[in-house]
């Protein structure tokens, strides 16, 4: 076993590693439960068992990254297992290609305002690849890793989202972003 | 390259997944190609504006301060506190003023804070380079300006004979979890860190024989560590300043005011 020096150097350098990814984990936790108390219940949770297994982390591997796939983990072992119906795809509906509409500064400013929201609506999987590219900026290879799925898949997910949400942006400018 | 391959490789190469020669033949048929540049400039502006407005919460204060609880006292399963501190906000909010007013009137704070460690270990981690300063000034006047707005409490000048040392820059640091003013000093080639913050609600050092800490005047207390002095300076409306630097102990004492 460590001794007691070398454990307090490891959980120095955990702790400093997770308050660096802090706001990533309540982020991706906030837009997979939509719910603030529940986000920081998992945030709390999957930082736990992320010390618990801080000898299995890699030295030099994406930290952040790592500790996304056990919150994940944490979030569809506890929280996706009580939503009734999982959420499905109907894959063939994005098989035709949306162009991206030429934006003006003014369609800009008005899909803008309506990103987040559009997201919000998305399916769970596509939702969370998205976080993981755009906002976290994470490689196809490390959001792979934190889908637990083949990088084949990524690319299919970002693809759909990038659909979806191109669909969504020529609907609000059509309506002039006026929504609901 | 064809327009064809060029739909194919389109995001791969938006997304920085691409292979550099790939990444060029692309560019190179875009360049070339009227049509295919105006897609990729429409692709690459709707990615802009999705990245641009993508909003990222960040963690409550509360869940940072309770993960840190739970790592330091790892034994506990569970934190409590942040349970507590998010589903029982409003009572708890009373409940802290209430322990306020009491600390208050017991002369007494509320819980331990490592001052030393902390702007020991931030005084190596600028000089270091981790930490560029925000400004850069050697009046003392001029710096406290700019510190002006920046804290919830008002910043002093380090406690120095300001004639003896010459003010080299500052930014706004953190020692743990409390903000701090972060002044850097010279003094015949030595650099001495300035920090100065708000002590209110913590529970100010004492001198103790066993963590090395000697009080060397009334409020001043200082720790010595691996050549390094941290002089710990506080005052009676709650402030603090703490100096480190590694020029000799009786140099030290000649010019703190």
């Amino acid at each position: 076993m460590f001794g007691y020096k070398k454990t307090t150097e490891l959980k120095n350098e955990f702790e400093e590693n997770l308050l660096l990814s802090l706001d990533s984990m309540y982020n991706l936790a906030y837009r997979m439960t939509r719910h603030r108390e529940n986000a920081g219940d998992l945030v709390q949770e999957a930082g736990l068992k992320a010390y618990q297994a801080y000898h299995q982390f890699q030295k030099g591997t994406n930290f952040k990254a790592w500790i996304l796939t056990i919150l994940r983990n944490q979030f569809i072992n506890q929280y996706r297992q009580k939503s009734k119906e999982p959420q499905k795809v109907a894959y063939e509906e994005f098989e035709e290609i949306i162009e991206a509409p030429q934006m003006s500064g003014f369609e800009e400013e008005i899909f803008g305002e309506h990103v987040q929201k559009s997201l919000d609506d998305l399916p769970e999987d596509i939702r969370v690849v998205v976080i993981l590219f755009y906002v976290e900026e994470l490689s196809y290879k490390e959001i792979a890793q934190v889908m637990q799925c083949p990088m084949g898949t990524v690319m299919s997910r970002l693809h759909m989202a990038r659909q979806m949400l191109k669909r969504k942006l020529q609907q609000v400018i059509k309506e002039g972003g006026v929504e609901n | 390259m064809d327009c064809q391959k060029f739909k194919e490789n389109l995001y791969q190469y938006l997304d920085r997944e691409l292979d550099e020669s790939a990444g060029l033949k692309l560019e190179q048929h875009a360049s070339n190609c009227p049509v295919c540049s105006l897609e990729l400039e429409k692709e690459k502006k709707f990615a802009h504006v999705l990245k641009a407005h993508l909003i990222k919460e960040p963690a409550p204060f509360a869940l940072r301060e309770s993960i840190v609880d739970q790592l330091e006292g790892n034994t506990e399963k569970f934190s409590w506190t942040y349970i507590f501190k998010t589903r029982f906000a409003p009572a708890l909010a009373l409940l802290a003023v209430v322990l306020i007013v009491f600390a208050h009137q017991q002369g007494n704070s509320l819980r331990p804070f490592p001052v030393f460690s902390e702007a020991f270990k931030n005084h190596l981690e600028y000089l270091r380079g981790e930490y560029p300063l925000e400004f850069q000034t050697s009046d003392m006047s001029k710096a406290l300006e700019w510190f002006q707005g920046k804290t919830d409490f008002a910043v002093m000048a380090p406690h120095l004979s300001l004639d003896k040392v010459k003010l080299v820059g500052g930014r706004i640091m953190h020692l743990k979890d409390k903000k701090a003013a972060y002044f850097l000093m010279q003094k015949d080639g030595y650099k001495i860190s300035g920090f100065y913050t708000n002590f209110k609600n913590v529970e100010a050092p004492k001198a103790s024989a066993k963590e090395g800490i000697e009080q060397i005047k009334p409020m001043v207390l200082v720790q010595s560590e691996n050549g390094y002095h941290t002089v710990f300076c506080f005052h009676p409306d709650g402030t603090a300043c703490i100096l480190v630097s590694d020029m000799p102990m009786e140099d030290f004492v000649k010019i703190l005011a």
